[in-house]
């Protein structure tokens, strides 16, 4: 999507405000992003924080391509078109929409989109992934931790021949242990 | 609807002392759930946005403690009503904004809420007085870990809770509290400190600022990301920022009357003169006037007037509180005139010491 004040570059830049009761959002480049001062009195009803510059919400890094340029390219345009395309299988869910409101349409859309979704989420998050170890609860990691160190889970020895699989170079092994993994750690809760 | 039991100062969280209470005003949890196999609610249709709704109220029913839960379907109350849940800090105002089949499960004197069909299926919150980020985070975990054994929540190995946002991905967890910081916005270190708090990962919003001053120098703290963190990391990060910020301000707000004391009590009783006699009152002076009151107060240098009553005032002051207090429609004056009524009977009872 394009800049939402300039109209040109596209929008790397995702701005939100909450201001009592209301939220503003705004999806910006980044030069435009930049000009903070400027951008709040024009875009927020309210301008609280017009000395405050590090007021960056989110960091949503959309590919950095101008999707209406024209393009000589012809594999890039072949690659543009299944990217406009691209459908989560489980709700038809376009990736093209999540592209113009940041909203996914179900949880199986990471799955769909996954490939388009790992840099953005990177972008926002960092590179980090969910603990494997219940992050919500000390307790329970304390106690799972007990149950690991006492008696091998079925689960460890997954993962043990996962780490096996993955050095002696087995993949298709590998990627049926990781699904098993998948799966259990869902009826688990990791 | 009439929410009379809503107007009654004991039976909600707000009315009642809190830790740091001098400065940090609120604590709130936030999680996001989402029910596996279902479309968020902005792709669902009204059917599916019914089912989704369904299968949350029955999930929540069969805890016992939720048995006699206020239970609301947002699409079916006046707009107004929609404003005074939001005002009342029930629902969010994207929630009472947005179409579509939404409801809200609440019960104010816990300070919890259940917003469901907002941005996603369900967002379980928490609120508390003060600084009590761990206990309202433990209250919450029980109900999600309780909620969780009865439904399967969309979750995946590397990105955690999966919600419509990827914002929100990992522990779909926000820990935040509202903070008073007067001194700090008095002697312009506010923006020095602000900027601290933003380096070390944490969002700022203002409270409520109708120009450039920053009105009644009230701001939110609260966590960016919770993907790849411990529950128990994040808490700990926003609760550090709150405790050096109760310091800070509180140094400041000595030093102030060390060194300007007269002219920082002439402020305070000057707002409070205001407050006292004003008959007429819009949401922001009424909002700069409190935040001057509540430096007294905390200082000591008002009698009379405790920080749960000021809480209490600052929610019972807003539009659709007057409106629905009233149950009838109100121009801006009328509503001015009623708020100065409201803060006038607050403060009866307030001396200068
Ligand atoms: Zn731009
Ligand atoms: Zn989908």
């Amino acid at each position: 999507m394009l800049c939402q004040k300039c109209h040109q570059r596209p929008a790397t830049v995702f701005l939100s405000q909450t201001v009592g009761q209301e939220t503003s959002q705004a999806h910006l480049c980044e030069e435009c992003a930049q000009e903070q001062n400027q951008f709040y009195s024009e875009f927020f009803p309210f301008n609280p924080f017009a000395e405050v510059t590090n007021f960056i919400n989110g960091l949503l890094v959309f590919d950095q391509e101008q999707p209406n340029a024209p393009d000589m390219n012809f594999e890039k345009n072949e690659f543009e078109t299944t990217e406009k395309q691209l459908q989560c299988p489980h709700c038809g869910y376009q990736w093209v929409t999540f592209r113009q409101n940041g909203r996914l349409g179900c949880p199986k859309c990471y799955e769909a989109f996954s490939r388009y979704l790992e840099p953005l989420i990177s972008s926002i998050h960092g590179n980090v992934q969910y603990p494997e170890e219940n992050p919500m609860d000390e307790s329970k990691s304390v106690k799972d931790k007990k149950e690991d160190s006492a008696e091998d889970t079925p689960l460890k020895q997954l993962r043990t021949s996962l780490q096996k699989a993955i050095q002696q170079e087995n993949f298709e092994e590998a990627a049926k242990i990781r699904d098993e993994i998948k799966k259990q750690g869902s009826q688990h809760g990791f | 609807m009439a929410f009379e039991e809503l107007f009654i100062p004991e039976n909600n969280w707000f009315f009642q002392k809190g830790n740091k209470e001098e400065v940090v005003v609120s604590s709130k949890i936030r999680l996001a759930r989402n029910l596996n196999e279902k479309k968020f609610p902005n792709h669902a249709s009204a059917n599916e946005q019914l089912e989704i709704i369904k299968i949350i109220t029955d999930t929540l029913k069969l805890c016992p403690e939720f048995e006699k839960l206020n239970l609301i379907s947002l699409q079916d109350i006046s707009s107004l009503d929609r404003q005074f849940l939001t005002e009342h800090q029930l629902i969010s105002a994207e929630h009472a904004g947005s179409l579509g089949n939404r409801a809200v499960g609440f019960q104010s004197q816990e300070g919890i809420s259940f917003l469901i069909n907002e941005e996603d299926h369900l967002r379980l919150q928490i609120f508390d007085t003060g600084l009590n980020l761990k206990k309202a985070f433990n209250r919450l975990l029980r109900i999600q870990n309780e909620l969780e054994s009865k439904v399967v929540f969309a979750k995946d190995a590397r990105w955690g809770y999966l919600t419509a946002c990827p914002t929100n991905l990992g522990l779909g967890m926000k820990a935040s509290i509202l903070v008073h910081l007067p001194a700090l916005v008095y002697t312009n270190r506010i923006s020095q400190v602000l900027q601290s708090i933003a380096q070390v990962g944490l969002l700022i919003h203002g409270l409520q600022g109708e120009t450039t001053q920053i009105a009644g120098s009230f701001f939110q703290i609260s966590n960016q990301s919770s993907l790849g963190k411990r529950a128990s990391e994040i808490l700990a990060l926003v609760d550090r920022m709150a405790h050096q910020l109760v310091d800070v301000e509180l140094q400041t707000q000595q030093t102030l009357l060390k060194q300007e004391g007269i002219k920082i009590q002439d402020r305070i009783c000057r707002a409070f003169g205001m407050l006292k006699n004003a008959k007429m009152l819009s949401m922001e002076e009424a909002l700069d006037g409190i935040s001057a009151l509540r430096f007294g107060v905390s200082q000591k240098i008002l009698n009379g007037l405790d920080l749960p009553k000021i809480n209490t005032l600052l929610i019972l002051m807003q539009s659709a509180h007057l409106i629905k207090k009233q149950n009838r429609e109100m121009s801006e004056d009328e509503l001015s005139i009623q708020r100065a009524d409201l803060v006038r009977s607050y403060l009866k009872e307030v001396e200068v010491l």
